[in-house]
């Protein structure tokens, strides 16, 4: 008897979900056609109920730009842009197709991308940088896939240079994520296993992959065996009294260092920027830094690692 | 004198001053409607032969009455209709231009 109730109950969640989501299909499809119809103060009100109950990040974009459109209609124009930041935030890769909107509508919405790009950019790269640095990699892999995306469009790195910079760094991050992210390769010799079969000593034996493969010119974080090198001397330069410091552009650096086996820096690129004097500065005293080496299965090797100066405020 | 026009929701009350042998004017200010205008995918709008702006339209102020609506796309062409507005809710009107 417990579990027909159940069974019941059950049912009627499901069909309550399954009409829930139909209803909100609907209304969503109702509130473009009362859009379409010039309907727009009942459209507004539909789409700010829909707004209201929730849903998903897709449907609340695109709830956000038909309300946009609406409140552009009626001449609300600061509630209009409020809802294309949100319609930019929900989905910065949408652009108006030129041939479904009017130029007003169009231009409206390459002002607000213009201006909300580079924050949504950044906001994006923090987080897949958070899921890096928390070791999820795979989550930050497929989050930064998303970023570089993002930024390969067109109208991006248009709207603030400096993101060509922020994409560089993000391009490192997901070759690292890639390579920590990668499941390490069986072992021959695990326990247990089965033995290897045979190769007639007639036959030719083709070389595997991995004998014809170098050896990499330098290890990253996550490479089976590897072990990351530790600071043993790492000054920075200090910032000149009197002159402040930069507030727009973020006070960081990112550095891309490859480290020898003796420990010392071979090499570094910068990846992002402070300014490029504070940068000089930097990287004639990172190349007196000094770790104890990167070691892999126990021998020195050298390393890559992208190191993040943070000015302190 | 009580003069009006039921289906455009006017009514009003002027004073005339009538004189004898002589026709007496008067003339009543219209009042404002508005009108809410789109079109699919997008159109310029022309009211009464007069710019009022690109779609999406919403809360266009005109004077109660009828009035031509030009609806003009550069690719697909104009579309004319004629819109009443009364002085109730906005006068609603929508073309696709692809037909």
């Amino acid at each position: 008897m417990k579990a027909e109730i159940r069974l019941i109950v059950a049912v009627v969640v499901v069909l309550l979900m399954q009409a829930g989501l139909a209803a909100a299909q609907d209304s969503v499809a109702a509130a473009r056609q009362l859009y379409a119809s010039a309907s727009y103060d009942d459209a507004l009100a539909m789409l700010d109920r829909l707004k209201s109950s929730g849903g998903d990040p897709a449907s609340a974009s695109l709830i956000e730009r038909y309300r946009a459109f609406c409140l552009l209609a009626v001449g609300h124009q600061s509630d209009a842009e409020r809802a294309m930041e949100a319609a930019v935030e929900g989905d910065p890769a949408f652009r108006p197709d030129e041939a479904d909107v009017s130029p007003r509508l169009q231009s409206a919405f390459r002002d607000v991308r213009k201006r909300m790009l580079p924050v949504v950019v950044r906001q994006r790269y923090a987080a897949a940088k958070a899921s890096f640095d928390q070791k999820a990699y795979q989550d930050a892999l497929n989050q930064f896939d998303a970023l570089l995306q993002l930024l390969d469009a067109s109208d991006v790195v248009a709207a603030d240079p400096s993101l060509a910079d922020l994409r560089t760094v993000a391009s490192g991050f997901r070759d690292l994520a890639k390579a920590a992210a990668a499941p390490p390769p069986p072992s021959p010799t695990a326990s247990g296993a089965q033995p290897a079969p045979t190769v007639p000593s007639s036959a030719p034996v083709a070389p595997t992959e991995s004998a014809l493969r170098p050896p990499p010119a330098y290890y990253n974080a996550g490479d089976p065996g590897v072990t990351a090198p530790t600071v043993v001397r790492q000054v920075l330069p200090p910032w000149p009294q009197g002159i402040p410091k930069p507030a727009q552009r973020g006070q960081r650096a990112v550095l891309d260092v490859v480290i020898d086996e003796g420990g010392a820096v071979e090499s570094i690129v910068v990846r992002q920027s402070i300014t490029a004097w504070y940068d000089e500065m930097l990287t004639t005293e990172a190349k007196r830094w000094r770790f104890k080496p990167a070691t892999k299965d126990g021998k020195p090797v050298k390393f890559r690692e992208l190191i993040q100066v943070v000015l302190d405020k | 004198m009580e003069i009006g026009r039921e289906d455009l929701g006017y009514r009003t009350v002027e004073a005339v001053d009538v004189k004898p042998g002589r026709p007496s004017r008067i003339q009543p200010a219209l009042p404002s409607g508005a009108a809410n205008l789109n079109a699919t995918p997008w159109a310029e709008v022309w009211v009464d032969g007069k710019k009022v702006g690109e779609t999406p339209l919403g809360h266009v102020p005109l004077t109660i009455g009828p009035h031509e609506v030009q609806f003009r796309h550069p690719e697909l062409g104009t579309q004319t209709r004629t819109l009443v507005v009364t002085t109730g809710a906005p006068a609603l009107l929508s073309v696709d231009m692809k037909k």
